[in-house]
């Protein structure tokens, strides 16, 4: 497993907020673009989410939110996995994880400072056996 | 054929395996075993008492019971979203079980259009059960149906912890048409789907 993946020293006590991507393998694989192939989802619907289900979700945080990012994929047999998120690293540096007896990822990390405005940040998936990631062209974003 | 998997938000996806839970339980146990035995070969020390029995309660957890004897839920331990074993209040941070769909009803099913059904399989999703459907396309229309869902709530019952089902439904339809047939993920002609004939092999063990 490369270095670079750890195990976090402490068990959360309060529930990360979850950002979810829902995405389409077969779809990716065709295009080789994420546009059209992916929908994200939180658990900040109640807290004032908006972009529910689209590629451009926006997701309310404050300092000190812990935030972890996974993916379900449509088609139950294809291989997808975030390879990378960027996000300014004033406001998150989101660290690559594994759910604990298992290869599976997510990755996780907390927010810096409360966000102003709109912070975009790009997610970057392994599909299928692809070598490349790709990149996401649309930009969720985490808000004030 | 339609495949439904319900996957719920922000819980442990339902690509670890089927038995995740059980196993994370199991290891639980194993470490808290371990560390008793390391506390009573040093039994003499007690300033280190307290730790070491602090040490094995980080491994405790809570054991939810059976809701019922048919409950699919076994007796594991509850664990947060990120697959570790609660020790503190499980009510906090605790991880939801999958949902669970239990009929589907309605009228693609009266008319025939659909033959849903629950099928288990080896699958390492959905705990292996899973529901799909034939479809009789020959008939254009739009069909309705309902899906029924069981989630399920953490609940303290006579000092236990229960899995207690709560059921809910979903209204959805099929719009069966007489367009020529084509491959539903790339909207192209039938064909194969566009895998690689060799997985790389950095991508399939990442």
């Amino acid at each position: 497993m490369p270095a670079r993946t750890r195990q976090p020293s402490e068990v959360p006590t309060t529930r990360p907020t979850s950002i979810t991507a829902v995405v389409d393998c077969p779809g990716a694989l065709a295009s080789r673009s994420m546009e059209g192939n992916f929908y994200l989802y939180d658990t900040k619907k109640a807290e004032g989410s908006t972009g529910f289900g689209t590629e451009e979700l926006r997701t309310p945080v404050k300092k000190g939110d812990e935030l972890l990012w996974n993916v379900v994929v449509l088609e139950c047999e294809t291989y997808v996995a975030i390879d990378g998120i960027k996000v300014d690293p004033q406001v998150c540096v989101p660290e690559r994880r594994q759910y604990p007896g298992t290869d599976i990822l997510y990755w996780a990390g907390t927010v810096l400072k409360d966000v102003q405005d709109s912070v975009p940040y790009q997610i970057s998936f392994r599909v299928g056996g692809l070598t490349t990631p790709i990149a996401t062209t649309a930009a969720p974003a985490l808000v004030g | 054929v339609l495949n439904w998997l319900p996957a719920s938000l922000g819980s442990i996806p339902p690509t670890v395996p089927k038995s995740y839970q059980h196993d994370r339980s199991a290891q639980s146990d194993q470490q808290a075993l371990t560390e008793l035995a390391s506390l009573t070969s040093d039994a003499g020390n007690t300033s280190d008492a307290a730790a070491g029995l602090s040490r094995v309660g980080r491994h405790v957890g809570h054991r939810t019971r059976l809701a019922s004897p048919g409950s699919r839920l076994g007796s594991d331990k509850v664990l947060d979203v990120t697959g570790h074993v609660i020790t503190g209040d499980p009510k906090g941070a605790h991880n939801y079980p999958a949902p669970v769909i239990t009929d589907v009803t309605g009228r693609a099913v009266d008319e025939k259009i659909i033959y849903p059904a629950e099928y288990g399989s080896p699958d390492m999703v959905s705990d292996g059960w899973y529901w799909s459907a034939t479809i009789d396309t020959s008939r254009a229309g739009r069909y309705a149906y309902t899906l029924h869902i069981q989630l399920h709530e953490l609940a303290e019952r006579n000092g236990a912890y229960v899995w207690e089902p709560v059921d809910f439904t979903c209204e959805s339809a099929l719009d069966v048409t007489s367009d020529p047939m084509r491959n539903a993920f790339t909207g192209q002609g039938v064909g194969l789907l566009p895998i690689p004939p060799v997985p790389a092999p950095s991508a399939a063990t990442a």
